[in-house]
């Protein structure tokens, strides 16, 4: 697990133009950029919100890379799914 | 001597402006209502600088080195940062003169603000900036807090930041009326499960204190007791910011709706200056 990587990742996505260190959808790419998993790349690549936040994303900076990148309703749909699962948890 | 001349609180869901039709129209309106009456004030204080207080949301700072506090000299801050939150980019005029005394009577006064020449602005700023100055013709001297990623700083000593705030305001040799506002909160969940929720009974409860000249009593909450409105009402902290500068003046509540829609409890709240200056 590499949740730092993966969260600089997301960081830079969301950097304007200039100041990011990479900003790309190639897994090539971002290996060559970030140590991470091949679970976080899927999630980073796919922008999964559910993924991204079971890894740990901190939740500020998943708002920022969903808002970015997910349809409004898909985002808030992955998160109530979350939250209907948390409520029926053992 | 500059004048602190308007003080000012107000939420800052970016769905504000990306997508306020979603809200139930009511609300809505009487929202747009509170925000309207805010410019008016803002208007007739006629300000010759803003000074900006709201939190980071990972968009100028990482994990790599997150401060407290920074604040922006530049002569012009770009914004906003997102690129759907239907704001115009913009290029919002600095007041590096100001930014610098605020920077330089902070170390004086023992509060070492961190500072910058390239802040951008999120919604945080740039909502507030887009209702209340669409013209663009007011310098801003933006704040940034770290309102989200632990520790963060003490609600105590945002509150004591806002002190320092007035008592430098106040002494800066300058002809120039000063406003302050703090942007962020009050209840709201934020990436995680429960967002969309709206914890009103705390969002009254901490209105209620704001306007009674009472916010030094939610100095003392936990981070527990705060996170039952949210993540997200962690931005209490650009609040207390101004009722530190405020101290036991009471605030008048302009609007609040809580509006799942946004995923916030939206609050405006001012302060009569006026009043001040003629006692």
């Amino acid at each position: 697990m590499s949740l730092y990587q993966l969260q600089r990742a997301m960081y830079d996505f969301l950097n304007p133009t200039g100041r990011a260190r990479v900003i790309s959808m190639d897994p090539t790419t971002l290996r060559e950029h970030f140590v991470l998993t091949d679970e976080e790349l899927e999630a980073y690549i796919k922008a999964d919100v559910r993924a991204l936040y079971l890894l740990g994303v901190h939740p500020v900076l998943l708002n920022s890379f969903a808002r970015a990148r997910v349809p409004r309703d898909q985002y808030r749909a992955a998160l109530a799914s979350l939250e209907a699962e948390q409520a029926t948890a053992p | 001597m500059a004048q602190l001349v308007a003080a000012f609180c107000a939420s800052h869901a970016p769905l504000i402006t990306a997508a306020p039709e979603t809200a139930e129209p009511d609300r809505k309106d009487r929202l747009y209502a509170g925000m309207a009456e805010l410019r008016r004030e803002l208007e007739a204080a006629r300000p010759t600088a803003l000074v900006l207080c709201s939190n980071e949301h990972f968009s100028n700072f990482f994990l790599d080195n997150f401060p407290p506090f920074c604040i922006g000299i530049a002569d012009q801050h770009q914004g906003p940062v997102e690129d759907w939150i239907r704001v115009p980019a913009s290029s919002v005029p600095g007041h590096r003169a100001l930014g610098t005394w605020l920077l330089e009577q902070s170390y004086q006064q023992d509060f070492d603000l961190s500072f910058s020449e390239e802040l951008y602005l999120d919604h945080g700023m740039m909502t507030m900036v887009h209702m209340l100055l669409p013209n663009l013709d007011v310098p801003v001297v933006p704040i940034i807090q770290n309102c989200a990623v632990k520790p963060m700083p003490t609600l105590r000593r945002c509150y004591q930041l806002g002190a320092f705030l007035r008592h430098a305001i106040e002494h800066w040799p300058a002809d120039e009326r000063i406003v302050l506002m703090g942007a962020g909160g009050i209840s709201h969940w934020v990436g995680m499960p429960g967002m969309g929720r709206v914890n009103d009974d705390f969002d009254h409860w901490f209105l209620g204190l704001m306007s009674e000249g009472r916010a030094e009593l939610a100095l003392t909450l936990h981070d527990d007791e705060i996170e039952r409105a949210g993540n997200g009402a962690h931005e209490i902290r650009s609040w207390l910011t101004i009722a530190g500068a405020m101290g036991p003046r009471p605030g008048r509540v302009l609007a609040y709706e809580p509006i799942p829609e946004w995923v916030t409890g939206m609050g405006i709240l001012t302060y009569d200056l006026a009043a001040m200056h003629a006692a």
